[in-house]
């Protein structure tokens, strides 16, 4: 039994607590002490936190005691300091006791106690934010400082001390972050300086007792710091500008004010007065701008104009601006682009684009004379390319790519000094492509034809390469010496071959020997002037030596048939042969063969003559007719003014005909001709001449060429003066002349034969070696050109010297080289 | 003045010559219609006024680009214009004041006006040429300038002189 209600016990208890906690009453939860707090330092109030409720409602009760008391005392009061508080006026409140401090929580079940809270009063200390701050703002002097006011924090009770607190303010600006702290002291009243104008700041102030924390920050207050009121800066004026040159405007730059009002008012005066008006139009073209209409427009005057801002706290005036209305025009863009295509008489199309000036502009009555400029460019392209048009209204394009489009802008400027205006409105030209067409058609025709052309070309040469080839490349041809025919070589007919060159049969026979003999070659200086010119035989010499005779170099005084004495005397003749020898000699590049020869004149004549060698020349060149006979011809025609000059030496007048001879060589033929006339004439009144007559019948032929064969030469066997003469003739057709005798010891001399008259006389061309005349010789010179110097030289000695200069030359200069008569250009 | 007037017409025919090739020397664009040399060569009136024309101008930019420089190298700000501005001795001359009143004025009077501005500043160019020449300090530009503005505005009442006489 017992056991069984042992046991059952426990079970009661559970049933009972289970009951009780089915209802959810249980009792409360335990409080907490929040904080204590004293405002200053004589009361002070304490507040905690109710713990769980516990379903029903709990008291709260408040115990403390007092350092080691014992005692426990209950809160004095519960309502001064809210709900869940107690509040310790000054009769309960000790400063130098330590409180500890519990709250009970009770309901009807049960109760629960907060953890006991020791408190010192004095550490708790913190007074409340002080109140009632304001703000205002003073501006003195440019200066503009912040005064702030406030009231401590109110208490409870009214204390008699009244406690001082300390306090310290804050700002900042209303944007930013940074607090700015001022510690104040103890009064509640503050000035800030160093404020930003127009900016607006936040202010907050605390307080504190001796000891203990700072308060709370009070509310914040903000103000606003006006800004800085000051007089206006200096405006500017921009520019002026005149439309048309009859209004004018002017427009500024305002000045900044400092927030405040600023007006602005233009000023001007003219140029010579001094009255200030002003501007009459500040509305028309805008604002910060003064337009002046047509009454205020003055010309040929200087506008001085200035602008003047004004606020409350002062003015200030611009600079001025001096304006003089002819050269401030700057019109408007031109109007009324129009394009139109147009064709020219060539059916070439081209663009004419005209337009029509600014409407406001006076170009009709002349006021205002324009000028205008239009630019163009590619749609694509990046450069524009400049026009200037003048003071025409429309311009003709023709240099445009068809198929491209183009932009085109114009503008016009006053013809004087003025401002261009601005760019007219873009302006798109289309350019049509008709004449695309005809071009690829001209290209096409242009390229069928000039490939039918080729393939014509290269049809041909490939039929006819070689025939071109040798068209273009002729083939060199091989030395053609004049008189030797290639096919005789070849052929191999000596006999030909060598009647044309003159050697009659071959080997030489006598007849040969004979020839020879004609060349003989009277050498009439010294041997050292000679020898140069054997020794450098020209080339021409060369030719005309293989042409002749090749035996015929130095042969002269080697033949046989010449007497080598008298090639001794020769070589002795007096000096004064000598210079102008060498000179012809030189000339002519050394014919040595010709140049000397063996004096065919005899050693009866003191003076050997030139002629005689000359003459000795001339039959020697007269031989060999064929191959030489251009040079025979030519050393007739030096022949002829040897002759002349020879003849010369008796007549100074007869030098006429050398002066004249210089043009050419045919020239020189008549003239030496005509010289021979007179020369023969002259010899008609000489009667101490030889007594072969002499007779002119050549008088009839003046042709400029002389007939070699009429000329030839003869060998004429110079007799004593009391003999008559025997000629020799050795006329080229005729061998084997008969002859008429020798003298003996006499040279055979050469002279020339005029005519052959009743077919048993020579008329022979006189001889100067009889008249015992100085020997005179000219410089000969080799080419046409060369006579014309000599001839200039010549003349000089005609002057000066006797004719013996002239004939020196002549007779080293006999033989004429094919070389010597092409002209040689200096 | 009228017989000084025609002796001087003869002596501006060649003058005329003389001048158009300074002109054409002096980079004024005219267009030469009588060959040089040529006496009895007339020009046309408009191409008399036009040489005038270009002359003034150029005149007006020689004078411009003078006082600039001079205000920059010398004036430094002090204001000289003003002065010169306002004591312009041909400002008495009264020229007309806007368009129509220059429509209306009589050819004649605007010509002799002309030669009146031109023959006032004969003198004081001249003086101003032979001044400048003597400031050693002054550069070259300006010294050219000078006298070729006094050479040019000689030229200048030559032609409005010839201009007047055939008008």
């Amino acid at each position: 039994m017992k056991q069984r209600f042992i046991s059952s016990v426990p079970i009661i208890l559970q049933l009972a607590l289970t009951t009780v906690g089915l209802t959810g009453q249980s009792y409360p939860g335990k409080p907490q002490i929040i904080r204590c707090r004293s405002l200053e330092k004589e009361t002070f109030s304490c507040w905690w936190k109710p713990g769980s409720d516990g379903g029903l409602p709990n008291n709260y009760t408040l115990f403390y005691s007092k350092d080691s008391e014992e005692k426990i005392y209950e809160c004095p009061d519960y309502l001064t300091s809210g709900p869940n508080s107690c509040y310790f006026d000054k009769n309960h409140t000790n400063p130098w006791t330590t409180y500890i401090i519990t709250v009970m929580a009770t309901n009807e079940i049960g109760s629960n106690s907060s953890d006991p809270q020791h408190v010192d009063v004095t550490s708790i200390v913190q007074p409340d934010a002080p109140v009632n701050l304001s703000l205002e703002t003073n501006t003195s002097a440019n200066l503009s400082y912040l005064c702030a006011k406030w009231s401590p924090p109110p208490l409870a009770e009214a204390s008699s001390n009244s406690h001082v607190y300390h306090y310290e303010l804050r700002l900042k600006p209303e944007e930013k972050e940074e607090w700015e702290t001022v510690s104040v002291g103890m009064q509640t009243h503050y000035e800030v300086s160093s404020l930003k104008a127009g900016v607006k700041y936040i202010v907050q102030v605390r307080c504190m007792l001796d000891l203990g924390e700072w308060s709370e920050w009070s509310s914040e207050r903000s103000i606003q710091i006006p800004k800085e009121r000051l007089p206006p800066e200096k405006p500017i004026i921009i520019k002026c500008r005149s439309p048309e040159k009859e209004t004018f405007t002017c427009w500024w730059k305002p000045a900044s004010a400092g927030g405040l009002l600023t007006k602005h008012t233009l000023l001007y005066s003219k140029e010579g007065e001094e009255k200030v008006y002003e501007c009459p139009d500040y509305k028309t073209a805008g604002p910060n701008s003064c337009y002046f209409d047509k009454k205020h427009t003055s010309f040929w005057t200087i506008y001085n104009i200035t602008v003047r801002a004004t606020n409350e706290m002062g003015s200030n005036v611009s600079d001025p601006h001096y304006v003089d209305v002819t050269y401030i025009v700057q019109p408007d863009p031109p109007v009324n682009i129009t394009l139109e295509l147009k064709k020219s008489i060539k059916r070439k199309s081209y663009l004419v684009l005209t337009w029509s000036p600014p409407p406001q502009a006076d170009v009709r009555s002349g006021w205002l004379t324009l000028e205008y400029e239009l630019r163009l460019k590619p749609e694509e392209g990046e450069e524009w390319e400049t026009i200037f048009v003048g003071q025409q209204t429309q311009y003709k394009m023709f240099s445009l790519h068809p198929g491209k489009r183009y932009i085109v802008q114009i503008h016009c400027k006053p013809d004087h000094h003025g401002l261009w205006s601005e760019w007219s409105p873009e302006m798109y030209i289309e350019i049509p492509t008709d004449f695309r067409v005809k071009d690829m058609v001209v290209w096409i025709i242009v390229g069928v034809l000039s490939s039918l052309i080729c393939l014509i070309m290269s049809w041909i040469m490939i039929m006819k390469g070689y025939r071109m080839m040798a068209f273009i490349l002729p083939p060199v041809p091989g030395p053609k010496i004049k008189g030797i025919d290639k096919h005789l070589l070849e052929t191999g007919k000596s006999e030909e071959l060598l009647s044309a060159l003159g050697c009659h049969g071959f080997p030489p026979t006598s007849d040969c020997e004979e020839l020879l003999i004609e060349y003989l070659e009277v050498e009439d200086s010294e041997d050292q002037q000679l020898m140069p010119s054997h020794d450098t035989p020209s080339k021409n010499a060369k030719i005309i030596l293989k042409e002749i005779d090749s035996d015929s170099g130095r042969g002269s005084c080697d033949s046989p048939s010449l007497l080598p004495v008298k090639c001794r005397e020769s070589r002795s003749l007096p000096s004064t042969l000598q210079t102008q020898d060498v000179r012809a000699k030189e000339k002519k590049g050394g014919k040595g063969s010709w140049d000397t020869q063996c004096a065919a004149s005899t050693s009866e004549q003191k003076t050997l003559p030139c002629e005689s060698k000359k003459s000795c020349t001339w039959l020697a060149a007269q031989l060999p007719s064929n191959q030489a006979a251009m040079f025979a011809y030519h050393s007739t025609v030096e022949a002829f003014k040897i002759t002349l000059n020879t003849t010369n030496v008796n007549t100074s007048p007869v030098f006429v005909g050398n002066e004249e001879s210089r043009q050419s060589l045919y020239p020189i033929a008549e003239t030496v001709y005509d010289d021979l006339e007179k020369i023969n004439e002259m010899e008609y009144s000489k009667t101490d001449q030889t007594t072969v007559q002499v007779r002119q019948n050549e008088h009839g032929n003046k042709s400029p060429f002389l007939n070699p064969k009429l000329m030839d030469y003869v060998e004429v066997h110079k007799v004593r003066q009391d003999e008559e003469p025997t000629l020799l003739l050795k006329h080229k057709e005729n061998n084997g002349k008969t002859k008429k005798g020798t003298v003996p010891g006499t040279s055979k001399e050469y002279t020339k034969v005029s005519t052959v008259v009743d077919h048993h006389i020579l008329v022979l061309l006189p001889d100067q070696r009889s008249q015992n005349t100085p020997v005179s010789q000219e410089p000969v010179p080799e080419t046409s050109q060369n006579p014309q110097e000599s001839q200039a030289e010549k003349n000089t000695s005609y002057s000066t010297t006797t004719p013996s200069d002239s004939r020196r030359d002549n007779s080293g200069s006999d033989y004429m080289d094919p070389s010597s008569f092409m002209p040689s250009f200096k | 003045m009228n017989t000084r007037g025609a002796s001087l017409k003869g002596l501006l025919l060649a003058a005329l010559l003389v001048s158009h090739m300074l002109l054409t020397k002096e980079g004024v664009t005219s267009m030469p219609i009588c060959p040089n040399g040529s006496v009895n060569c007339q020009l046309s009136l408009e191409e008399l006024f036009d040489r005038a024309v270009k002359l003034s101008h150029y005149i007006h930019y020689l004078s411009s680009e003078m006082f600039n420089e001079f205000d920059e190298r010398y004036a430094q700000g002090r204001g000289f214009i003003a002065k010169a501005v306002n004591s312009c001795h041909t400002a008495s001359l009264t020229t007309p004041e806007d368009k129509e009143q220059a429509q209306q004025i009589h050819h004649e009077d605007l010509l002799n006006l002309i030669l009146g501005v031109l023959r006032s500043w004969n003198d004081p160019l001249i003086h101003l040429a032979s001044e400048v020449q003597r400031i050693k300090e002054a550069p070259e530009t300006i010294l050219w300038k000078a006298v070729e503005i006094e050479e040019q505005n000689k030229r200048l009442l030559e032609g409005m002189e010839k201009i007047v006489g055939r008008v």
